[in-house]
């Protein structure tokens, strides 16, 4: 009898729950898939940036443009994208690196031209991994995949626990303290979408910064591929990183 | 929180500058670890019956809870949105690691509370019948679900049912702090940190540091609040079992450090550098010339050279001992967490994080959390009292 | 009932409470695409652009366009967007407010030596001085007091 009663009123309940679930069960679908993008279509692109370091000057308009449009915090801590100086002086195996404040301000003249064996500067930005890390550790899925290639954080789902951050082997990642949520280079989704080219690609005064799409194969990034030998950022850490640089070499990381 | 980007040596990422993960992170793993070796404590007891650690175990049951319900505070905490901070159950990603904590988190918080729910029945309905009305009654009333029922035959269920959770708990508890050592040992972009041997060094620290926290514990019960004079089987289980531990937890973290070393990886140098700039204090003199070799002298004294007669020495260096290795274990958080974060995932620098005591996750209120568990079991004793019981087995 | 099966159902009871708030507190757009709100590209794409591009500047500074874009040998800096310089326009045009970065630039000397200090780092095809040591070019004076017109600044050789 006792068991009877249980399995009794367990059934009721389970019966009583998936009623109540399936009528209040909120219907995910009842926008189109479509709307959701505003009429913009991202099956028809994958977007590609490329960098050239042997254009790259280092004047750091990049760094400028980036933080207004994208109203990046004007300190040294929170940057979308920040150019870094690799300096190979002679007698040294190891090249030395800095970024002071990112390169906003320009880059000093710090070493003595005789004791320089090479030089170069290598702008930095999101990769867009193919195979992201902070996508797949975001706990609650506040940053995502894009079918275009991009990865995007939603300001409005973020919890701030940061685990992105630390799991970003490039260091592209940052706490925006405005909104309390992780932020990084969207590689100017607003607009690319649109048709235009990210702001850091449309200030760069020698062409060092290559936007285009992939799917398209007169566009600037699709040639920049074909012309160059290119690599990538940390291949070992397997996360398919998207950007292409042309003239680093293997000390960047 | 902003890093003084005077003290940074070599090159860091812009982006590294800012600090992340501070002070919570450190007592997360640390509070998550003493639940995972408090259960462990009390498992010895009730799964393995060893009848040693049988005045400790019901405590230590409470002892897991209080600090079970305290572990994800820190989490909360340090959190720049709290509230969102139930999306992770409410809408979880399941190829987060930190999403699956939350799992993992609430599956071993169910098998504690009916672990603690069915060994605790006896007191329960004690206390429920008891004559004079009070809160305690009032509360063990409802958790007596309307049934009186303590014939020997419901009494072979319970503890049945307890006996097969305690089984259940085991691997629960060891997957739950093995999946915090998961949480950092699979962020492949930090060098500290990744490495498959990390929940292993976390479970085999938390285990540890349970130990000790367990004699502690009892050291009060039988010291200074005098409960009942402390039993000398259960000490000598206590230090063999703080020496085993102690002993392959040592060996598998020295294991990590060798695999870094001898295999000379990209990060060897610079993991080579971090600890002798920044880790020096915190890891090489704190967490293991002090924090492990000073307690693994005095237990290797205790297991051999201190006869049994001397009852009074043989606790206090044992207390000494759980001291250490408590301050040692909460070192090797701090040296995890901000260490890892301390060498700049470039491989081309270090820098100097100094920790703050004022904000929603600074030192304040994570000493403050840190107390919070003996307040809770404090309360949970009131309520559930473990001690009559080891009173009437002593008589 | 025993009381064993009492407690097992208040687990259960508590699994359903769980079951039913999650599923009613998920954001409707939650999975729409994967496990994200499309909510959010939408906010994303709807985002205002600030920089407005040479075109649009055209419209009420011709001349200066003009001299910027002109395939005369001397302007080198016909590639330029106007506000790598001036800073992001999108205010400036609608409301006639001053640029982000102030439309007349404050020190322009400052300016062209964010591109054309001498840096070891800096590809060699670029056009670099420095105003330090004996290789100085002329310290002290203002850069548009020779290259006068900094939209098509002759470059001497």
């Amino acid at each position: 009898m006792k068991r009877r009663d249980f399995i009794k009123a367990t059934g009721t309940i389970t019966l009583a729950a998936g009623a109540y679930l399936t009528v209040l069960k909120p219907s995910a679908n009842a926008k189109e898939e479509k709307d959701w993008l505003n009429g913009y279509d991202w099956s028809k692109h994958y977007w590609g940036f490329g960098i050239d370091c042997t254009k790259c000057i280092g004047c750091g308009s990049c760094v400028r443009a980036c933080k207004e449009e994208n109203d990046v915090p004007k300190d040294p801590y929170h940057f979308r994208c920040w150019v870094e100086r690799y300096v190979y002086l002679k007698g040294e195996e190891k090249p030395k690196v800095d970024s002071p404040n990112g390169g906003y301000d320009g880059f000093p003249e710090k070493y003595k031209k005789e004791e320089v064996l090479k030089a170069f500067f290598v702008p930095k930005l999101c990769n867009q991994c193919a195979v992201p890390a902070c996508v797949q550790v975001c706990p609650v899925g506040a940053t995502y995949q894009t079918k275009d290639g991009v990865v995007l954080v939603d300001e409005d789902y973020c919890i701030g626990c940061r685990y992105c951050i630390e799991a970003c082997p490039f260091g592209a990642r940052y706490m925006n303290d405005e909104t309390g949520c992780a932020d990084k280079c969207t590689w100017c989704y607003h607009r690319i979408t649109k048709g235009l080219k990210p702001v850091c690609v449309e200030a760069c005064p020698v062409e060092a910064r290559i936007f285009g799409d992939l799917k398209d194969k007169d566009s600037d990034i699709s040639k920049f591929v074909e012309k160059h030998r290119v690599s990538k950022l940390k291949p070992d850490m397997g996360c398919e990183a998207r950007v292409e640089y042309n003239g680093i070499d293997s000390e960047v990381r | 929180m902003p890093v003084d980007l005077s003290l940074i040596k070599g090159f860091i990422y812009p982006n590294e500058g800012w600090f992340q993960w501070s002070f919570m992170l450190v007592i997360y793993p640390y509070i998550t670890g003493l639940v995972a070796g408090a259960f462990v404590v009390s498992a010895f007891y009730e799964v393995f019956h060893d009848e040693n650690f049988k005045p400790v175990s019901k405590l230590a049951l409470i002892c897991s809870l209080a600090f079970l319900i305290v572990c994800v505070m820190p989490l909360q905490f340090h959190l720049t949105h709290h509230l969102r901070g139930f999306e992770i159950f409410m809408t979880p990603h399941l190829t987060s690691a930190m999403a699956g904590f939350g799992f993992v988190y609430l599956w071993y918080l169910l098998i504690l509370l009916l672990e603690i729910w069915f060994n605790f029945r006896e007191k329960i309905v004690e206390g429920a019948e008891s004559k004079k009305p009070s809160f305690r009654r009032f509360i063990l009333r409802i958790l007596l679900l309307g049934s009186h029922d303590v014939s020997e035959k419901a009494m072979k269920t319970v503890h049945k049912v307890a006996h097969i959770l305690a089984i259940i708990g085991i691997p629960s508890a060891c997957f739950l702090h093995g999946y915090v050592g998961f949480i950092f040992g699979s962020i492949k972009a930090n060098h500290w940190w990744a490495s498959p041997l990390m929940p292993f060094i976390f479970l085999l620290s938390a285990v540890v540091s349970g130990v000790a926290m367990m004699y502690v514990l009892y050291w009060i019960c039988c010291v200074i609040i005098k409960r009942e004079p402390m039993n000398h089987k259960t000490l000598n289980s206590f230090i063999q079992m703080l020496f085993g531990f102690l002993i392959v937890d040592l060996a598998f973290e020295g294991l990590e450090l060798l695999q870094i070393f001898y295999a000379h990886i990209e990060a060897t140098e610079p993991i080579k550098e971090l600890i002798k700039n920044e880790l020096m204090g915190t890891y090489v003199w704190g967490q293991a010339i002090i924090g492990s070799g000073v307690p693994l002298i005095i237990l290797i004294f205790l297991e051999w050279i201190i006869p049994w007669s001397k009852k009074h020495l043989r606790q206090g260096l044992m207390l000494i001992a759980s001291l250490f290795v408590l301050g040692s274990v909460l070192l090797m958080r701090w040296n995890v967490v901000i260490g890892g974060q301390e060498l700049s995932r470039s491989l081309l620098g270090t820098f100097h994080f100094t920790e703050v005591f004022g904000t929603h996750e600074g030192v304040g209120v994570g000493i403050c959390l840190l107390i919070l568990p003996f307040i809770l079991m404090t309360i949970f004793s009131l309520f559930l009292d473990p001690w009559e019981y080891e009173k009437k087995e002593v008589n | 009932m025993s009381w064993t099966a009492r407690v097992f159902l208040v687990v259960l009871i508590i699994f359903i409470v769980y079951g039913a708030v999650k599923s009613l507190t998920k954001p409707k757009s939650l999975g729409v695409f994967g496990h994200y709100r499309a909510a959010n590209i939408s906010k994303q794409l709807s985002k205002e652009t600030k920089f407005v591009g040479r075109e649009t500047c055209k419209a009420c500074h011709e001349q200066e366009y003009n001299d910027l874009c002109s395939e005369e040998p001397s302007s080198a800096h016909r590639n330029l967007q106007c506000e790598a310089c001036h800073g992001l326009g999108v205010a400036h045009p609608k409301e006639g407010v001053a640029l982000s970065c102030g439309c007349k630039i404050p020190d322009v000397t400052k300016q062209c030596m964010y591109c054309h200090e001498m840096l070891p780092s800096r590809p060699k095809s670029m056009p670099q001085i420095t105003l330090k040591g004996p290789e100085a070019h002329f310290p002290g004076m203002a850069c548009t007091t020779c290259h006068t017109n900094t939209h098509k600044p002759a470059f001497y050789k």
